[in-house]
């Protein structure tokens, strides 16, 4: 416990130094690394913790963007009033996708949140006239207290604070009762609902709280790109986000940001190759299943310990996916 | 109103080919590929390259493609499926997910991202029938489906190959107590559902031209109308097809906004598995702890 909490404390003074060195480029990928990480803590928690999959969490993602953006530029709402907003509306789009979720089992699980990301898609593109479909909307810096986040480096601290309040929620819920509910319910639903646990009431709110995660991630992707349009928020981006959490590392936390990482910038490394980075995008998620079920925080922990010379876990919540 | 039905049966087809290949494959193996369409759509790529750059005659070209799902099926099979098949649900997901981002780019890498114009097999001519007009591709693509559904179902019918193809969805053990050799089955279950779909990309090509992406939107309408017969019905999802093919274009035609079409098989099986969540002829499963 005390050594995550060292790792915490070491990986929270990182990323506070990195803009004294990191230039524009590397802060506004870093930046997005942070909102996509925000995403994969959600999405972690419903399929890495609680065994549910989502085909459709670019749906709850473009729900956070658009609301936040629409709230605050075109009501005139202030920037944190649009956020808590769009996270409502994550959270209460998430409670209803998540009733019916109830019923649904694995595969039949899938392929509903699938339609309804692309339904999210259609919707945006059927009301134009307040999304502006496939021209999209222009996103201004957001501002607190009329104080402006106008400069890559101020982004960079307002969603490094937003991702630090989203991972210190997600590990506590992770170690405390309701975590450990999910995953013996992950497990085994029958075990656990013999246990006293109410599966259904659980499943709920799972959907509720991972996608209000995913909004929250909207909120924040929407200032760093300027510009959001329909064509961000497709079924590809529910794919990454579910190739981010698996290449990362089912169920961990630091794994959800490596695997933001991993799907942020292996496309940027092989910038002018086209179609490769799909490629590896794919060969990753296949690699991990096949050979190294933990992902990259799997790996990061067996480097750490041969570095240290001590046996460690993966600093994380250690939650081994069902492979 | 009758175009928009033949229309409808035309595009109907090939979803039923494309979601019986899949519920073949679920059937016997337990994994639903969502790789299927980039199987296909890489079948009717080669089948292009035949013909253009070899300038072989179309039939050959035709058979290359199919082959070529055949053999990209079986190498699935043999290279990644076989070793997460009994991983669990989301092992199997993630792991087709990464065969389609594999695939796709792996076409988009080969053939580029244009979009090429696709010969069709059955000429540009046009049939009268019953007072209605039908291009002869539409009709082609009818029956070639049909043809190829019925030859599946003969081929688990009355072949021994078939029975033990059947045996397995029944009772997963007892075919491996009796000595079935399961692993070629599953083999087997791969080639063919990928041929299955390799003909459905020859088959949709010249409608939609080709192009990497073809298959994304018939693939995901494969999925629903296969998750309407619980991913295991193979008349289910023929029949399914078909239906989902003639409601999308006579909507289109009265009420639904073209680019509201293809949410419609969405909409339907979001219906369907909210009030039956198994799907309409799926069967419930006992959970043992």
């Amino acid at each position: 416990m005390n050594q995550a909490r060292r790792f915490g404390w070491a990986m929270l003074l990182a990323a506070a130094i990195v803009p004294l060195l990191a230039g524009d480029y590397w802060l506004y990928l870093l930046t997005l690394i942070g909102a996509y990480g925000v995403v994969a803590l959600g999405l972690n928690l419903l399929t890495g913790l609680s065994g549910q999959i989502s085909l459709g969490h670019a749906g709850f993602f473009a729900i956070g963007a658009y609301v936040a953006t629409v709230a605050t530029s075109k009501y005139g709402v202030p920037y944190l009033g649009g956020a808590a907003m769009a996270v409502a509306a994550g959270w209460f789009v998430g409670l209803v996708v998540g009733f019916p979720a109830v019923r649904l089992r694995g595969l039949y699980l899938a392929i509903a949140t699938l339609a309804f990301g692309i339904g999210i898609e259609r919707t945006i593109y059927h009301f134009k006239g307040i999304t502006g479909g496939a021209y999209g909307l222009e996103v201004s810096a957001p501002a607190i207290f009329g104080y402006a986040f106008n400069s890559p480096t101020k982004l960079y601290y307002l969603v490094l604070a937003f991702a630090v309040v989203s991972v210190l929620f997600l590990s506590n819920v992770a170690k405390s009762r309701p975590g450990r509910m999910l995953v013996a319910m992950r497990d085994s639903e029958l075990a656990a609902s013999s246990m006293g646990i109410n599966v259904p009431r659980l499943k709920v709110l799972a959907f509720a709280v991972s996608a209000a995660l995913a909004a929250l991630g909207g909120v924040l992707y929407a200032p760093i790109i300027n510009f959001i349009s329909v064509e961000h928020f497709t079924l590809w981006l529910s794919i990454t986000f579910i190739s981010m959490i698996v290449v990362g590392g089912l169920g961990s936390i630091t794994g959800s940001f490596l695997g933001a990482a991993f799907v942020v910038l292996v496309p940027e490394l092989l910038r002018g190759f086209g179609a490769y980075h799909q490629i590896i995008y794919g060969l990753a998620m296949i690699l991990v299943f096949v050979f190294w079920p933990t992902g990259l925080v799997g790996i990061a922990a067996l480097f750490a310990s041969r570095i240290t010379g001590t046996q460690r876990a993966a600093p994380a919540t250690g939650v081994v996916p069902p492979a | 109103m009758d175009q928009a039905i033949i229309n409808g049966l035309a595009e109907g087809s090939v979803y039923a080919l494309l979601a019986v290949g899949l519920v073949f494959i679920n059937r016997i193996t337990e994994v639903a590929s969502f790789a299927h369409g980039e199987v296909s759509t890489f079948g009717a790529f080669v089948g292009f390259s035949v013909f253009h750059s070899a300038g072989a005659p179309f039939p050959v070209a035709i058979l290359c493609s199919v082959m070529a799902g055949a053999a990209l099926g079986a190498a699935i099979e043999r290279v990644v499926i076989r070793r997460v098949a009994n991983s669990g649900l989301l092992a199997t997901v993630v792991v087709t997910l990464g065969l389609y981002f594999v695939i796709h780019g792996s076409i988009k890498a080969i053939w580029g991202p244009e979009v090429w114009p696709y010969p069709s097999i059955f000429g540009a001519g046009a049939v009268r029938f019953l007072g209605v007009v039908i291009s002869a591709q539409h009709l082609g693509v009818m029956i070639t489906s049909l043809v190829i559904a019925l030859a599946l179902a003969a081929y688990l019918r009355w072949t021994r190959t078939g029975l033990a193809l059947r045996a397995i969805p029944q009772n997963r053990f007892g075919a491996a107590v009796i000595g079935l050799n399961i692993r070629r089955l599953n083999s087997t279950a791969w080639i063919v559902g990928s041929a299955v779909g390799a003909i459905a990309g020859v088959l949709i090509a010249p409608l939609t031209f080709l192009h990497s992406n073809m298959m994304a939107a018939p693939l995901i309408k494969a999925f629903s109308i296969a998750a309407l017969g619980g991913l295991s019905s193979l008349v289910g999802a023929f029949v399914g097809g078909l239906l989902l093919g003639v409601l999308e274009n006579v909507a289109v035609l009265y009420f639904l906004p073209g680019y509201l079409k293809d949410s419609l098989a969405f909409f339907f099986i979001l219906v369907v598995l909210l009030v039956q969540p198994e799907g309409l002829f799926g069967k419930q499963r006992k959970e043992k702890v």
